[in-house]
């Protein structure tokens, strides 16, 4: 049996390389049939996200399953590459260190963003994809299925997911939240229609946000905006208006200047009598003036603010990590161990039988030689029981070594001297 | 209740579940200090646990005392009933909202109520009247429910405040005093205060029916200048002015002040009821024949 994996992520490449290298939902499927193709006995898994490419590969027998080099060829053709120019990139490994990157990587600890939640669903949208073209096997099934089992055990046992290192997710789960009960009754306005801006809108939509207000000096990117979420684009020029009606205000803009000024809202706090405002102002240089939560009702975060909660969580998340590693380290030596016997399993069988049948050869020719004694019985089941227990006798101190004998990374191990001292075939 | 199955019952005491709050109070702080994930359910389950002591307690204290002429009529047993109605909210609100650390505002109060019964046990009860029955029981119970109400609404102000004030001061969040939004801590405060306030007017208003129905079959005057009387009388005053206030002026129905008012509207209550205390305000067998007289 062998597992083996090629790839790239964002540790020690750019993200130029990983573009170059990237599949699409489309192009996954496409590569796995071709994959059915140039290696009609491999298992295999595309992993294909913006952090990360790469492709797992197993087989029952080691000469089926396609070498790293193999892999990175197969990689290199597929998207026209030179090979030279990706093989230096291209990290490769096999079978523990495989499975050990797998589990990590489903857990979310080799992340960009330790314990974001986002990776395991992409690793079980891999493995799906997969069985749907038929490029699993035993191997790949029982590798993935642990590897997604570890990811939530990782999950539920440590805090390493709870801790949100994000501005935009910190913003509205940590903080919106603590305001509002409910976002789908909230008037949400979004200025600016930078990155910022659109993830924390995601983030609200993901909360059940429905009125959406995005304003922006350029008006077409606030309807660009408007169009890939499910906001409204305003005019610039109906800020005060907007200001007056929001309860929680997104702002993350490129100027250089307060947007809106401590003088500017004193109006605006007076038509909006008193009513709760939350205010993120998520722009360097901010775009709120701070005088702005000294107002009654008004609660505004500037990014430094959700920082120091980002950090500390951060922080929080690596006294986690210890927990969640050895948690990955008793999973991975518990697949290995699994693994090996069911790799030994075969062999021991055949070596049970190969001795039973010799047994009952040597029985047979003594019996023969006894002649009348022979058919007696008694005498039949006795002699069958005693060369059993002479043969299991034998048999079971190295049983028992190789059954001990889990890890397969110390050397070819027991399995192949035993194939050896007995001679037994495949 | 007389069968064997439940003589287990009449071993309940007053220390059984004011002792399962008390420990639910323990875990409820010990939230503050570290994480285990199930606390909440240790802590619901004594507080359901208490809850149960505390009814069948009540329940048959209400049967011996009925039996004997007296029942649920002290201020001792009307200390515990709004002790439990505190309770039961805060269970409701714990399981509904299990993550936020709310017991940590309402268990205190409870255990204060339970106090509370046990300093006024020798009080004596309520005195009797044919004539007032049901006006007296609609006195009591009005009370006793807009009492439980104010209790509630003084608990979602003060966790308002504290948590407006954390969120102000852009203190960073704790894992383990995680407070229910602003948004909900404001419902539920508006909602209490004025369900407190319908059913407090009910009851003074009730009282003085009753008061003028036993001032004609006496041939007595209402006392008027009774301090409990004007006292109440000034806080139905004081609720139904920041009712309308409330009503009228927007401002008020924001945020903070509508927590400053339902915390100066319990303060109000309290002197009243602590006037009540202090005048022995009414005696036993008025509720006690007006009870009897609801329930037969």
């Amino acid at each position: 049996m062998k597992l083996q994996m090629i790839g790239c992520s964002h540790h020690h490449t750019d993200v130029a390389f990983r573009e170059k290298l990237a599949f699409q939902p489309n192009q996954v499927v496409e590569a796995l049939a071709k994959m059915r193709t140039v290696f009609p006995q491999t298992e295999a898994v595309l992993l294909s996200t913006c952090n990360r490419v790469e492709i797992y590969a197993a087989a029952e027998n080691e000469e089926d399953c396609p070498s790293a080099q193999q892999l990175i060829n197969f990689v290199a053709n597929y998207h026209g590459l030179d090979v030279a120019e990706i093989a230096t990139d291209l990290r490769s490994l096999d079978g523990e260190d495989a499975v050990h990157h797998l589990f990590t990587t489903a857990a979310s600890l080799d992340s960009m963003v330790i314990g974001e939640a986002q990776i395991l669903s992409q690793v079980k949208q891999a493995y799906d994809m997969a069985n749907e073209g038929e490029n699993t096997g035993p191997l790949t099934h029982s590798s993935f299925q642990a590897a997604m089992r570890v990811a939530k055990r990782v999950q539920t046992e440590t805090e390493i997911h709870r801790k949100r290192v994000s501005i935009p997710s910190v913003a509205v789960a940590d903080y919106a939240s603590q305001f509002f009960e409910r976002f789908d009754d909230k008037v949400i306005l979004v200025i600016g229609a930078g990155e910022m801006g659109e993830e924390t809108l995601q983030y609200l939509i993901d909360k059940n946000a429905k009125d959406v207000r995005i304003i922006n000096r350029n008006h077409q990117r606030a309807i660009d905006l408007a169009q890939r979420t499910t906001g409204k684009a305003v005019e610039w020029d109906e800020l005060n208006d907007l200001l007056v009606e929001a309860d929680l205000i997104v702002s993350a803009t490129g100027a250089t200047e307060p947007i809106v000024t401590a003088e500017a809202f004193q109006t605006i706090s007076e038509r909006r009598f008193q009513k709760p405002l939350f205010i993120l102002d998520l722009a360097v240089p901010r775009d709120i003036d701070p005088k702005l939560s000294d107002f009654v009702g008004v609660y505004l975060y500037s990014i430094d603010d959700l920082q120091q909660v980002c950090d500390r969580n951060r922080k929080a998340r690596e006294r986690e990590w210890p927990k969640a590693e050895q948690i990955i380290e008793e999973e991975v030596s518990r697949f290995m161990t699994d693994l090996y016997r069911r790799v030994t399993g075969p062999w021991i069988g055949r070596l049970k039988q190969q001795a039973n049948d010799i047994k009952a050869a040597e029985l047979e020719r003594l019996l023969n030689k006894l002649g009348d004694l022979g058919d007696d019985p008694k005498i039949r089941k006795e002699l069958d029981v005693t060369l059993g227990r002479v043969v299991n006798k034998l048999l079971h101190p190295p049983l028992e070594s190789l059954r001990e004998d889990v890890n397969p990374e110390e050397g070819p191990g027991l399995l192949d001297a035993l194939k050896k001292l007995f001679q037994l075939k495949d | 209740m007389n069968g064997p199955d439940a003589s287990w019952m009449t071993k309940i005491s007053l220390s059984c579940f004011a002792f399962s709050y008390a420990i639910a109070m323990i875990l409820e702080i010990s939230r503050l200090f570290f994480r285990a994930p199930v606390r909440i359910l240790i802590i619901i389950g004594l507080t359901i646990a208490g809850i149960f002591a505390h009814t069948v307690y009540l329940w048959l204290k209400f049967q011996k005392d009925f039996s004997g002429g007296t029942p649920m009529s002290s201020w001792y047993d009307w200390c515990l009933m709004v002790s439990l109605a505190v309770a039961i909210t805060y269970a409701i609100i714990a399981i509904k909202k299990n993550e936020n650390s709310v017991g940590i505002f309402f268990l205190p109060l409870i255990l204060l109520l339970i106090l509370v019964a046990l300093f006024v046990k020798n009080q004596e009860a309520f005195t009797q009247s044919e004539a007032t029955n049901v006006w007296a029981v609609t006195h009591g119970i009005s009370l006793l429910l807009g009492t439980s109400a104010m209790i509630v609404a003084f608990i979602a102000g003060v966790m308002y405040l504290v948590h407006a004030f954390r969120l102000k001061k852009k203190l960073p969040p704790r894992s383990g005093f995680r407070l229910p939004s602003l948004e909900w801590l404001q419902q539920c405060n508006r909602q209490s205060l004025f369900y407190a306030t319908g059913l407090i007017a009910a009851g003074l208003v009730s009282g003085v029916i009753m008061n003028v129905l036993k001032s004609t079959e006496n041939q007595t005057g209402i006392p008027w200048s009774d301090s409990v009387i004007i006292s109440s009388g000034v806080l139905l005053v004081w609720l139904v002015t920041v009712t309308v206030f409330e009503a009228v002026y927007k401002p008020a129905r924001q945020g903070r002040k509508i927590a400053y008012l339902t915390l100066a509207s319990f303060v109000f209550l309290a002197l009243v009821l602590s006037f009540v205390f202090m005048a022995e305000h009414a005696s036993q067998a008025d509720s006690v024949s007006a009870l009897r007289e609801v329930l037969t």
